[in-house]
C-alpha cells in the first residue's frame, strides 16, 4: 500500500516539475513589452479627431472668389494632439475640368477635448470647361466639390465632402 | 513517518511550481470582426451594384463582348473599365465631345460618336486596339444621323443625312463603304435597328413633325414604311427589332405637353403600310414607358418607365412571349437617365445597366472622399434580371 502512494506521489511530482519548469522557461523567454493580439490603436486614430464642416454655413457660400470657409477640429481623445494638417480641394463635378484648387492651413496644438475653428478663404468662381461637346443637357451645370482632409503626424485622420449646387 | 512528511513536502513544492505558470494577468485582446454594412441596397433596391463612383456625368455603357469590360462616356471623354481588376483607363483625350460609345464585336476597339456642332449629326471614329494607351482615334464617318452595328461582326449600318433625305450605307472598320443602299428614306433618320441575322433594319425617322418607321430589306435593297405617327407625336429612342416584332415608344412631343405621355407600340416584322401598330397592353394601361432595349437573344424587353404619372421611374423586364412583366428596380429617389444608349444588356442577358443618381436639393456632408461618392453623382449601375421571378 505504501508503495502505491509512493509511486503515485512521485508521478505527481514528476508531471508537476516538468510542467512548472516549462511555464517558467515560457515565461523567462517572452518579451517585456509583449505585443497583443488585437489590431494596433493609434493614439490618435478614428474618433479622436472629430471634423465639422457646418451645412448651414455651405448653404450661404456663392459661385465667387474669396469665400469664407470654417471647419471645426476636435479632440476627442485623453491625449494632445501636436498639430493637424488641414487642405481643402474645390473641384468641379465635371472630371474634364483639369483645374483643381487646393488650400491648406495647420492647427499647431489641440489639446485633448478641445476644438479649434480653421478658416479658409476659398475661391468658388466657376470652372472653365474644355468643351461643352457631349455632355448631357439634362445633366444641368455641374456642380463644385468641396472635399475637406485633415491629418495628424500620427496618421489620424478625417474627411468631409460636399457637392455645392450649381 | 519521515517518508511521509517528505512526500508532502514534495508535493506542496510541486504545486507551488505547478501554479507559478498560471497568474499571467495580462489580458491579450482580439479585436472583434467588423460588422460590413449592407451595401446591397444603393438606391435602386437590393443586388444593384454600382459599377462606377465618384464625380462625372457619365452616360452610354457598352459591356465589351466578354463582360468583363465596360466602356462609357464620362464628361465628353471615353473611359475603359476592366471589371475584374476595377481599374479605369481612358480611351481618349478629355476634351474629345465624345457623345456615346459602342463596343466593337471583336472588343478591341470602339465606335465613338461625336455630335457635331449644331447640326443633329454626328461624326464616327474608332479608338486604337493596340492596348497601348494611346489616346489616338480615327475619323471613320462623318454625316451620320443614326446608326447600329450589323449583328455578329463589326460592320456598322449608318444613316447619313441629306438635303430631305436619309441614306443608307453599310461600313466596314475602317469607314470604308462596302454597300451603299439606293432606296432613300423620307426625313432625318433618329434610329436604328438591325433584324437578328442582320438582313433587315428597322429605322425610324423624323419630317415636318412627323415620325415615320421603315423596314429596309438590305439583301434586296427595298424599303417598306410600316408607321407614322400623329402630328405633334414623336418616336422616342430607338426602334427595337425584336424576336416577337417590332416595338416602339411613342407619345406626345415633349415641346407640346407639360408633361408627356408616352406608350409603347408593337408592330410584327411582316408589317406593311396599313398594319396598325398595336399599344402593349402587358405593361399596364397607365405606364408610361421612356426608353427600350431588346435583350441580345431578342425574347426580352428592358423597358424603362413609370406605372403610373406620380410613380418613380424603375427598370421593368418584359417577356415578349409570354407578357409578363418583371420589376428589376425598386426605385425611391434615384432619377435614372432615359437616353437612347443608357440602357444596355450585358452581352450573356444576365443584367441590365443603366445610369442614374440621387434626386436632392440639400446640402449633404458626408465623411467619405468624393470618388467613392455613388448616389451623388451620374454613376453606371448593373441590375440583375435573371431571377426576377423568384
Amino acid at each position: 500500500m505504501r508503495d502505491a502512494i509512493s509511486w503515485f506521489a512521485a508521478a505527481a511530482v514528476a508531471f508537476f516539475v516538468t510542467a512548472g519548469a516549462f511555464l517558467l522557461l515560457a515565461n523567462l523567454g517572452g518579451s517585456r513589452e509583449e505585443q497583443p493580439l488585437s489590431r494596433p490603436r493609434p493614439t490618435e486614430s478614428g474618433p479622436l479627431l472629430r471634423m465639422e464642416l457646418r451645412e448651414d454655413q455651405l448653404e450661404n457660400l456663392e459661385h465667387a472668389p474669396d469665400q469664407r470657409l470654417e471647419v471645426d477640429l476636435s479632440n476627442t481623445g485623453a491625449e494632445p494632439i501636436s498639430s493637424v494638417n488641414a487642405t481643402v480641394k474645390v473641384a468641379s463635378e465635371n472630371t474634364a475640368v483639369p483645374e483643381t484648387r487646393f488650400y491648406r492651413a495647420v492647427v499647431d496644438k489641440l489639446k485633448a477635448d478641445e476644438t479649434k475653428t480653421v478658416g479658409f478663404e476659398v475661391d468658388l468662381s466657376s470652372f472653365e470647361y474644355p468643351t461643352d461637346a457631349g455632355l448631357d443637357p439634362a445633366a444641368g451645370p455641374p456642380r463644385t466639390i468641396l472635399e475637406v482632409r485633415a491629418t495628424t503626424p500620427r496618421g489620424a485622420s478625417a474627411i468631409k465632402t460636399a457637392v455645392l449646387p450649381p | 513517518m519521515r517518508s511521509r512528511s517528505r512526500t508532502s513536502i514534495i508535493l506542496v513544492v510541486a504545486c507551488v511550481i505547478g501554479l507559478a505558470g498560471c497568474g499571467h494577468t495580462d489580458e491579450v485582446l482580439i479585436d472583434p470582426a467588423p460588422v460590413e454594412r449592407d451595401r446591397t441596397d444603393l438606391g435602386l433596391g437590393p443586388g444593384v451594384r454600382a459599377m462606377t463612383a465618384g464625380p462625372g456625368d457619365k452616360g452610354s455603357p457598352s459591356y465589351g463582348p466578354d463582360d468583363e469590360r465596360l466602356a462609357f462616356v464620362m464628361d465628353g471623354y471615353v473611359v475603359e473599365k476592366d471589371l475584374s481588376a476595377g481599374t479605369l483607363e481612358r480611351r481618349t483625350t478629355k476634351d474629345f465631345g465624345a457623345g456615346a460609345v459602342d463596343w466593337g464585336h471583336y472588343g478591341e476597339k470602339l465606335t465613338v460618336t461625336v455630335p457635331e456642332g449644331e447640326e443633329e449629326t454626328f461624326a464616327l471614329y474608332r479608338t486604337q486596339s493596340d492596348g497601348s494607351g494611346d489616346m489616338g482615334v480615327t475619323l471613320i464617318s462623318e454625316g451620320v444621323l443614326a446608326a447600329a452595328r450589323v449583328p455578329g461582326g463589326s460592320d456598322l449600318l449608318a444613316a447619313f443625312a441629306g438635303e430631305t433625305q436619309s441614306t443608307l450605307a453599310r461600313l466596314k472598320e475602317d469607314g470604308e463603304v462596302s454597300r451603299l443602299y439606293t432606296r432613300k428614306l423620307d426625313g432625318s433618320a433618329t434610329g436604328v435597328s438591325l433584324s437578328p441575322n442582320g438582313h433587315q433594319a428597322l429605322i425610324s425617322t423624323r419630317e415636318d413633325g412627323f415620325f415615320s418607321l421603315y423596314v429596309v430589306d438590305l439583301l434586296e435593297d427595298s424599303v417598306r414604311q410600316v408607321a407614322r405617327t400623329e402630328e405633334g407625336k414623336e418616336v422616342l429612342g430607338a426602334p427595337q427589332w425584336t424576336r416577337e416584332g417590332l416595338y416602339y415608344v411613342a407619345g406626345e412631343n415633349a415641346a407640346s405637353e407639360e408633361t408627356p405621355v408616352y406608350e409603347l407600340y408593337r408592330l410584327p416584322a411582316d408589317a406593311g403600310a396599313n398594319t396598325r401598330a398595336e399599344i402593349v397592353s402587358d405593361i399596364g394601361e397607365d405606364f408610361i414607358p421612356s426608353n427600350i432595349r431588346v435583350s441580345p437573344e431578342g425574347n426580352r424587353l428592358a423597358v424603362l418607365g413609370r406605372r403610373s404619372l406620380n410613380s418613380p421611374a424603375n427598370l421593368y423586364v418584359l417577356d415578349l412571349e409570354s407578357g409578363d412583366l418583371q420589376t428589376a428596380t425598386s426605385n425611391e429617389n434615384m432619377e435614372i437617365k432615359t437616353g437612347p444608349g443608357d440602357l444596355t444588356w450585358s452581352t450573356g442577358g444576365q443584367s441590365v445597366v443603366l445610369v442614374a443618381r440621387a434626386m436632392s436639393a440639400e446640402i449633404e456632408v458626408q465623411a467619405t472622399p468624393a470618388d467613392k461618392i455613388t448616389a451623388d453623382f451620374y454613376n453606371v449601375y448593373e441590375v440583375p434580371v435573371e431571377d426576377l421571378g423568384d
